[in-house]
């Protein structure tokens, strides 16, 4: 029996200790004392700090530093981080980007990503950029670059990290909303060109797309739909399915392309021109771009449009959509004087 | 009787008084040069977080943000903002907005100072095979964004709910987390004793455990702290979603609802008639998570698309 008494000591010691913790006095329970307007529609509440915004947050009225912006996350368009003095070149991004509304926290990380790619310019510059208020930091941006001390750190020239890759967010999932732009990669690029890069054709803060010569492309509400409408191959025939680069004549017409310059339904008559539309696969080895991207720079189209479609077809689907006040119309008549005609961009395909 | 006893009265108190000396010893030396990595004579008679007065709380927080600058080189501000009266936060979530890139999870990730290495996601995307029926026993947590073929799931970011009946809470031994009145569950991480029972008792899996001692890299750790919401936490405590309350009590947005790009989320006062959540608690047709367990959970889930 002796021998039972320190562990039964023991025993009592750990019994003591803990009815000691559970015993503790603890200010608010959770149940108790709820607040007044708890649970109620409030009438008589004061004016409640936490507001749902919605959208953008208003940044701190004086002073706020870059961590507190950054975790403030403005949205693309708006000025906290569009100044001239930090972030210059988003003062170019439209109104009507259709990534306005997307923050730049979003895509850019709110810490990690902001001051790893600027931190081997900005530390030794500016001593830092989580550190001190943004005033300060456009303060110092501003003397710097009036005193020119600012070689090697001109943002353009950065050679910035990829922000998010474009596909986490668009790459197609069943699960998404269908309302949202998502693409298969493999589709939305032919398989035989090399892996291009998103911002190829996309610029980041205003992805519509943008081609080659840098043109915006007119923007056709019916797009693909609108162009398969007449050029949609629907007969099968035994060939390459892709068809080659169109060729036209300095008089607009349409050379055939060899693969199908024997199929049964072409049209004879002018040799190797034709004014049949030429039938294609809607797949066409491009998947799912905008046949416009590549086939009708403007000028081209318009000189399509005037002489081929305009003149054979009277009831022509353009003109369902294209009257005279229109986009197409109108590039016409400015774009009467300048030199007609397709170059033909090798490296186009 | 004349059996030789093994332990006598006389050694028993010899033995303790040893220990006591040994004790006092080793915490004098410590409170001399107090680290995270070991315990101060502070730490030891800290008062429960709700007990303590202002003045208290300073210093406790000076006390901590001195270790961060010693252990990370970095100054961070840690704040005891507490709650604004009459304010009750809830979250919404527009599913037929969420395109399930799992930013809020990243956003959240990096707000909140979480562990990288083993990592610590507060939110969690669940992936299942089916649309409507989320049956929480076949679906798999899944917390990386979706980068590979189209498998023909439907995926759900989960995260702590806020419950106002927290099985957590109850299950607490020691009273480390608690409700607060403006309606987040909150852990005291220095209270906590690892033990993990409210892991259990959470029906959402929520909270996560720290397997390791905090290894974020200074250049990536947010300075803007609270003291119960996105401070570093020690090895050995667990950690949930507490509605960036270094966030929400400064009047802004929470991280997720920050960076979701298509602005799915809404965290703001359910009670306040000019917010969205409010008009979406009470006019839209929420979903809440196994409601049928009976933790009041102040998450919800809705399509704005006329989905049902």
């Amino acid at each position: 029996m002796r021998s039972l008494l320190p562990s039964g000591l023991a025993v009592l010691a750990l019994c003591l200790v803990l009815s000691w913790l559970q015993a503790l006095p603890v200010q608010a329970e959770p149940g108790d004392n709820p607040g007044p307007d708890q649970g109620d529609l409030g009438e008589d509440r004061p004016d409640n700090p936490i507001t749902d915004n919605s959208g953008a947050d208003n940044p701190s009225a004086d002073n706020p530093s870059i961590a507190e912006l950054m975790g403030q996350a403005a949205l693309l368009n708006e000025e906290t981080c569009a100044s001239a003095e930090c972030h210059p070149m988003l003062n170019e991004v439209p109104a009507t980007s259709r990534h306005g509304k997307v923050r730049c926290v979003s895509c850019h990380g709110q810490r990690g990503a902001h001051t790893e790619a600027c931190v081997q310019c900005h530390e030794k510059v500016l001593g830092g950029i989580d550190t001190g208020s943004a005033e300060e930091l456009r303060e110092r941006m501003r003397q710097l670059r009036e005193d020119d001390q600012l070689d090697g750190c001109d943002v353009a020239q950065l050679d910035l990290p990829d922000a998010l890759d474009c596909l986490v967010c668009h790459r197609k999932l069943q699960a998404r909303p269908t309302t949202f732009p998502q693409i298969v990669p493999d589709e939305h690029i032919p398989q035989d060109q090399a892996k291009r890069e998103c911002v190829e054709c996309h610029r980041p803060h205003d992805p519509k797309p943008q081609m080659g010569h840098d043109m915006p492309l007119p923007y056709c509400r019916r797009g693909r739909d609108c162009c398969l409408s007449c050029h949609e191959k629907i007969a099968e025939i035994e060939s390459d399915d892709r068809v080659a680069r169109p060729e036209t004549s300095p008089d607009g017409m349409r050379r055939v392309p060899d693969q199908l310059r024997d199929a049964e339904w072409m049209v004879s008559g002018f040799g190797d021109w034709v004014l049949q539309p030429p039938l294609v696969d809607p797949d066409h080895g491009h998947g799912t771009v905008e046949c416009i991207a590549c086939h009708a720079p403007p000028p081209a189209f318009q000189e399509l449009a005037k002489r081929v479609h305009n003149w054979e077809h009277e009831s022509v689907r353009c003109g369902k959509c294209h009257t005279g006040s229109n986009l197409i119309d109108q590039q016409v008549q400015l774009q009467g004087e300048h030199d007609q005609g397709h170059d033909d961009d090798a490296d186009h395909h | 009787m004349n059996r030789p006893q093994l332990l006598t009265r006389r050694k028993m108190l010899g033995s303790l008084a040893k220990l006591l000396a040994l004790g006092a010893a080793a915490s004098t030396v410590s409170a001399c040069g107090g680290t995270m990595a070991g315990l101060t004579l502070d730490d030891l008679l800290q008062k429960h977080y709700l007990d303590m007065d202002d003045e208290q709380l300073a210093a406790l927080v000076a006390r901590l943000e001195a270790a961060i600058l010693e252990r990370w080189g970095k100054p961070v501000t840690m704040a005891t903002t507490p709650a604004k009266p009459g304010v009750r936060l809830a979250m919404t979530l527009n599913l037929s907005a969420c395109i399930g890139c799992g930013q809020c999870a990243q956003g959240c990730f990096e707000e909140n100072n979480q562990a990288r290495d083993p990592e610590i996601k507060w939110i969690t995307m669940l992936r299942s095979h089916h649309m409507k029926i989320w049956n929480l026993h076949d679906t798999e947590t899944y917390t990386l964004p979706p980068t590979g073929e189209d498998d023909g799931n439907y995926y759900l970011p989960v995260a702590c709910q806020q419950c106002d009946d927290p099985p957590c809470v109850r299950a607490c031994p020691v009273k480390a987390t608690w409700k607060e009145p403006d309606g987040i569950t909150v852990v005291d991480y220095s209270w906590c004793i690892g033990c993990r029972y409210c892991m259990a008792a959470c029906p959402y899996d929520a909270r996560k455990f720290n397997w390791a001692p905090p290894d974020i890299p200074a250049n990536e750790l947010n300075p803007k702290q609270h003291y119960l919401g996105n401070r570093p936490r020690p090895y050995g405590v667990v950690e949930k979603c507490t509605f960036c309350v270094q966030r929400t009590r400064e009047g802004h947005d929470t991280a997720c609802v920050t960076v979701c790009p298509v602005g799915a989320r809404r965290c703001a006062d359910m009670n306040d008639p000019t917010t969205e959540v409010y008009a979406i608690v009470r006019g839209v047709k929420t979903i809440q998570l196994r409601e049928d367990v009976g933790t009041e959970p102040r998450f919800y889930y809705y399509f704005s698309d006329g989905t049902t």
